[in-house]
């Protein structure tokens, strides 16, 4: 029961998110689409009502969290069902493409309750995190200032933790299976975004596979990493593959904002979209200010949270570290080495493959990213002297950001400039 | 061609995938009890701490103070076994080892506490519970 509870708490989401239905592009995505887009938005405004909760000194509880995401449930219903009606369903285009996809979230979703793919960090961090919260009616900044903890990283972005305290509260006991079925639910988020804006049958399939792949090799289940990448998803997938301008600041601004508040590493993607957003597109400079301005609201709003609690930690990192050059071939070589994914590097070699055949310079924005996420965890694992630990108990799950930006480059990179992936809206 | 070299690519991975699941070692359709229960051959650490925290957290009041230790691992004292505890134990107040904090109970894994201000409360398969000689 508990666990059937903690999972409702996620499947909650989207009903918190409905306000993204009134984009005429996303009204007119097929119901998956729409489902995880609204679900990101969800996820996000849930962790922004229980932070400013806790700011304002309001207790969480069933009566108060209800109440407030109630209200915010029933405005999207109210205002969605005032919305014209001109979504249309979009036929399934390839439909072995679909099945694929269905087998292997059905192959992660194994994985996942079959015990095989759990992070340990869920039992060391993000899982006490969310439970000492949860108790606590709010963020616990007597908790994360105990040095007996520290260990815990104090200062680390709060949506995890955040929402897995919303599912304790929906449970009422923490449900350790239902935030380790997150990992396969927000997998297949990421199948519904990908398919439905890439619009590429066989290359969603590289996708799902690789990340799914990724995700059990780098036993991410129940780790911030699913939502890290569902987020990055988004915001690439918009700005890749999106057209309408309102639609494609929107997802982006949805996709950074969530990355920023969900791990460190999304405030490093955030800055590697906006860099390379502004040097492919560089007279679209405002509106990468306007999509990347939510994200930087969060991290200042988070980061002046820490400093009030006096937690401030990795991110007054900078300097406190020395960078020790002589490991950088080792660095890489780890690197390279669990980049293979225990897949022979297929996920990197045929997306590349993709893209060296195709047009790359459609391609060239993921392609930074790519590039800019990979120098930026070469950058970190050369801060410890010795990163062998490091590099092999978190790459495989850092890697999964510039892996996705590869799939998403060999999607670009053979996509007409037509958007294929909705019907005309209705007359 | 295109799609079709995407496909023998995603299938070569889901290959993999399945080489990975099996390579973890089996039961493969037997219901885990804890969420750590196949993710390697070798039995994971944390199991030990669920299962024997799960099994003391009922004989401990609302509030106590609690510390769990691994005694194999003393005197370096692992606090992920009091990080871990802490998800697991909502309704006591855990405490680090080395805290200075003389906890009302104690955990131990897999072996005996060696303090003699303590007596025992209960064995478990993985470890047992002591609670503080008043």
């Amino acid at each position: 029961m508990t666990t059937l509870l903690g999972l409702v708490a996620w499947l909650l989401l989207p009903l918190f998110g409905l306000w993204t239905w009134r984009i005429d592009f996303v009204r007119r995505l097929d119901a998956a689409a729409r489902i995880a887009i609204a679900a990101a938005a969800g996820a996000l405004v849930t962790g922004v009502v229980m932070f400013t909760m806790s700011i304002l000194g309001i207790r969480w509880s069933h009566t108060t969290l209800f109440l407030i995401l109630g209200i915010i449930a029933v405005a999207g219903i109210v205002a969605v069902a005032r919305t014209r009606a001109e979504s249309r369903e979009v036929r399934s285009r390839n439909i072995v493409a679909d099945i694929a996809i269905v087998l292997l979230l059905v192959l992660a979703a194994y994985a996942a309750v079959d015990a095989r793919e759990s992070s340990g960090d869920l039992h060391y961090f993000w899982g006490p995190k969310g439970v000492r919260f949860a108790r606590a009616g709010g963020i616990d900044a007597d908790f994360l200032r105990n040095r007996d903890f520290y260990s815990m990283h104090p200062d680390y972005p709060p949506l995890v933790p955040l929402l897995y305290a919303w599912s304790m509260v929906v449970s009422r006991r923490f449900a350790w299976w239902a935030a380790v079925l997150s990992g396969p639910l927000l997998l297949a988020g990421i199948a519904a975004v990908v398919r439905a804006l890439g619009g590429k049958g066989a290359l969603t399939v590289l996708t799902v596979v690789t990340l799914a792949q990724a995700m059990l090799v780098g036993y991410a289940a129940g780790a911030a990493d699913p939502l890290l990448v569902f987020f990055e998803a988004i915001a690439l997938a918009a700005l890749a593959f999106v057209e309408d301008p309102r639609a494609q600041t929107t997802l982006a601004a949805i996709g950074l904002a969530g990355a920023v508040w969900t791990k460190i590493e999304g405030t490093t993607f955030a800055i590697a979209v906006i860099v390379a957003l502004v040097s492919v597109r560089p007279r679209e400079w405002k509106r990468a200010a306007i999509m990347a301005a939510p994200a930087a609201a969060l991290v200042a709003a988070w980061t002046l949270y820490i400093s009030v609690a006096g937690v401030l930690d990795m991110y007054a990192a900078a300097g406190r570290f020395p960078i020790h050059p002589e490991v950088l071939p080792r660095t890489l070589g780890l690197m390279g080495s669990a980049a293979s994914y225990e897949a022979f590097w297929i996920p990197w070699i045929a997306p590349l493959l993709f893209v060296a055949t195709g047009d790359w310079r459609r391609a060239a924005f993921p392609l930074l990213v790519a590039a800019l996420t990979i120098l930026a965890a070469i950058y970190f694992y050369i801060h410890a002297g010795d990163p062998a630990w490091w590099i092999a108990s978190s790459a495989p799950r850092v890697l999964m950001t510039p892996v996705l930006a590869l799939d998403i480059a060999a999607s670009a990179s053979t996509r007409s400039r037509s958007s294929p992936q909705v019907e005309p809206a209705a007359a | 061609m295109r799609e079709t070299v995407a496909y023998i690519a995603a299938a070569t991975v889901a290959a993999a995938m399945i080489g990975t699941i099996a390579r973890r070692g089996g039961p493969y359709f037997a219901r885990p009890a804890t969420v750590y229960d196949h993710v390697a051959r070798e039995r994971h650490p944390t199991i030990d701490d669920i299962r024997v925290c799960a099994a003391a957290a009922p004989l401990m009041p609302r509030g106590a103070t609690v510390t769990i230790i691994k005694p194999s691992e003393k005197p370096n004292d692992d606090t992920t076994h009091a990080d871990t505890a802490v998800g697991l134990l909502p309704y006591q107040r855990v405490v680090a080892p080395g805290s200075g904090v003389r906890a009302e109970y104690v955990i131990t894994i897999r072996g005996p506490l060696d303090d003699r201000s303590y007596r025992l409360v209960q064995s478990f398969a993985e470890g047992s519970l002591y609670t503080l000689q008043k």
